[in-house]
């Protein structure tokens, strides 16, 4: 199983993240078994209700 | 993962590690973090939220770095502006970018005023250097706010909307999200390691993506950023010296000044390790003036990209640069240093005919990329990035062919764009000035070949009958209605301009007339940035 570039796995054993700053074909094994890659995250601009500025306009 | 985990991860590890270097005074990687986190507390009491635009108008400092990383960190999209475009420029850039807030150095505050930039519906203000009546001092707030930390993105979340020429009313706004700037990042830099990674000197601006991009893969590498407010050769000579500066990335513009200052002294450029250049063609006299005078440990390197594809897609090595060995081999490394050498390893080029068909080395046509860091569109335009943007290809408009061995050399510009010192000029932004003079019947704008600026900006004036006027006056027309570097450096008149039988401007035979025949008017060549 491959690992990508920028993507973090976890060791669902230890708790152990890595950042992968250049991918490649291998799997990652932390604990004995292979890492986790870390959920996709639904990131944060496509959610919030805007609550008003705390600091009024100039 | 958040571009501002490019300063957060090292930070952690190499808190005390100095990062930053501003007219003498340090930041150690944990004094950033903390101003970061603070102005992105800042920047939220300002009202940003994820998905929000915050907008930056001023030359190179730390406050610029700081607003870039706390702007990602928030989940916001950081829109550096180009310092040197006028007001009615400005209120076009602003306008497609639809900051939520605009952070304004001290020099750029009246115009940014005078614009209306401060009114109800327009983005919130905020001063980067001192307070100003009236506006949020964003310095101040950051001091009172609590720290926060980079959020959680998607890897197609906005980070960066860069403009493609600075200030022309047809600027395009490229998308770039967090995954393009990483990427970039990770695939041309090794991670800081807590070792000694020298030290880069930032002269390029942050609202170029050379400029951008160096500081994320500084910040990345655990290299010193010596920044400097703005380009200027003494200035640029003086820092290389006394901050022992290793790695430096200069424009052929900024180079040539560089080459020509009587500052210029070799002994004193020894810490210098790497001379990357770019952002318009390099005349060969330069380069070759650069390889000869530069100390020999210098590695020279051309670093070729646009904004689109997140920065360098082609470069030309250190050892193209050494111009040793046989006759023909010196021979081979010369012509090579009219190319942008070869593909990096996460870029595809190929060079299309015009049925979008790879053609076999030798032959031009138009230059085609592919890689996985490439924009996620133009910014509100949608027909232009479906124009630009085909299967997943970049159709760059540069013209150009390959060699055997796969470099690759650039062959004119299918858009006729002037790039002049690394700033992109649309000619027909400066015709349409100039055929607004009274005594203008028609006027064609060209880039002609300059050492210094790569290409300076021409125009071939046809002047209305029995209408009399000055090369001078049309360039003070446009002087009062265009972004300097922008106005004509050298007017020809014509009694005709050469069009195809279906009236197609023919600027490559303007070219040539313009090369052959004295201009009306040479403008001067310095101060004019």
């Amino acid at each position: 199983m491959a690992n990508q570039t920028a993507k973090r796995y976890v060791c669902a054993s230890c708790g152990s993240e890595i950042l992968v700053t250049r991918g490649g074909e291998g799997t990652l094994v932390c604990c004995g078994q292979p890492m986790q890659v870390r959920g996709a995250s639904p990131g944060v601009q496509a959610q919030l209700p805007r609550p008003e500025p705390e600091v009024q306009r100039g | 993962m958040n571009l501002a985990e490019l300063l957060t991860i090292p930070a952690s590890m190499f808190p005390d590690q100095e990062m930053l270097r501003f007219e003498g005074r340090g930041t150690s990687y944990a004094g950033l973090c903390e101003r970061v986190a603070r102005t992105a507390g800042a920047l939220r009491a300002l009202g940003v939220l994820a998905g929000d635009r915050v907008a930056a108008l001023e030359i190179n400092t730390p406050a610029m770095i700081e607003a870039l990383y706390a702007t990602a960190g928030l989940g916001a999209a950081f829109v550096p502006l180009n310092y040197r475009a006028r007001a009615d420029e400005l209120a076009h850039l602003l306008g497609v970018a639809a900051p939520r807030v605009l952070l304004v150095g001290d020099r750029y505050l009246d115009t940014v005023r005078e614009l209306g930039a401060a009114r109800a519906e327009g983005p919130q203000l905020a001063t980067l250097e001192h307070p100003a009546e009236g506006v949020p001092h964003l310095p101040a707030l950051a001091e009172q706010s609590a720290p926060v930390f980079p959020a959680e993105v998607a890897d197609e979340d906005l980070a960066v909307l860069m403009f493609t020429s600075g200030t022309t009313a047809a600027a395009k706004a490229v998308m770039l999200a967090h995954a393009d700037l990483v990427a970039f990042v990770f695939n041309t830099t090794e991670p800081a390691d807590g070792s000694d990674r020298g030290a880069v000197l930032l002269a390029a601006p942050l609202h170029h993506i050379a400029g951008l991009t160096a500081a994320l893969a500084a910040t990345f590498a655990g290299r010193r950023i010596v920044l400097l407010r703005q380009f200027e050769a003494e200035a640029w000579l003086h820092l290389v010296e006394t901050e022992r500066v290793t790695h430096a990335f200069l424009v052929p513009t900024m180079l040539k000044r560089v080459l020509d200052s009587p500052h210029f002294a070799a002994p004193n450029l020894a810490s210098l390790q790497v001379l990357s250049y770019g952002a318009a063609p390099m005349p060969l006299p330069v380069i070759r003036r650069a390889i000869e005078v530069f100390p020999p440990a210098v590695q020279f390197i051309n670093a070729f990209g646009q904004t689109e594809t997140t920065s360098t897609v082609a470069v030309l090595g250190p050892e193209d640069h050494r111009l040793e060995g046989a006759p023909e081999e010196v021979e081979r490394k010369l012509r090579r240093l009219a190319s942008i050498g070869r593909p990096l390893p996460d870029v595809e080029l190929r060079i299309l005919d015009d049925q979008s068909r790879a053609l076999p080395p030798g032959q031009v046509g138009e230059i085609a990329i592919r890689t996985e860091r490439l924009m996620r569109g133009y910014y509100g335009q949608e027909a232009a990035t479906r124009a630009t943007v085909q299967d997943g290809w970049l159709r760059t408009r540069d013209l150009g062919w390959m060699d055997e061995d796969g470099y690759v050399y650039l062959a004119g510009r299918a858009s006729d764009l002037i790039i002049r010192g690394g700033e992109n000029i649309a000619p027909q932004e400066v015709e349409a000035v100039l055929a607004s003079h009274p005594a203008v019947e028609e006027a064609a704008v060209i880039g002609l070949p300059d050492e210094e600026w790569g290409e300076q900006v021409a125009a071939v004036v046809v002047r209305r009958p029995g209408v009399e006027v000055s090369a001078e006056a049309l360039v003070e027309h446009c002087r009062q209605r265009l972004a300097s570097f922008k106005r004509p450096q050298a007017v020809v008149f014509a009694d005709a301009l050469p069009r195809n039988a279906l009236g197609k401007l023919l600027r490559q035979e303007l070219r040539e007339q313009a090369s052959r025949q004295p201009p009306a008017i040479s403008h001067q060549r310095s101060g004019q940035s």
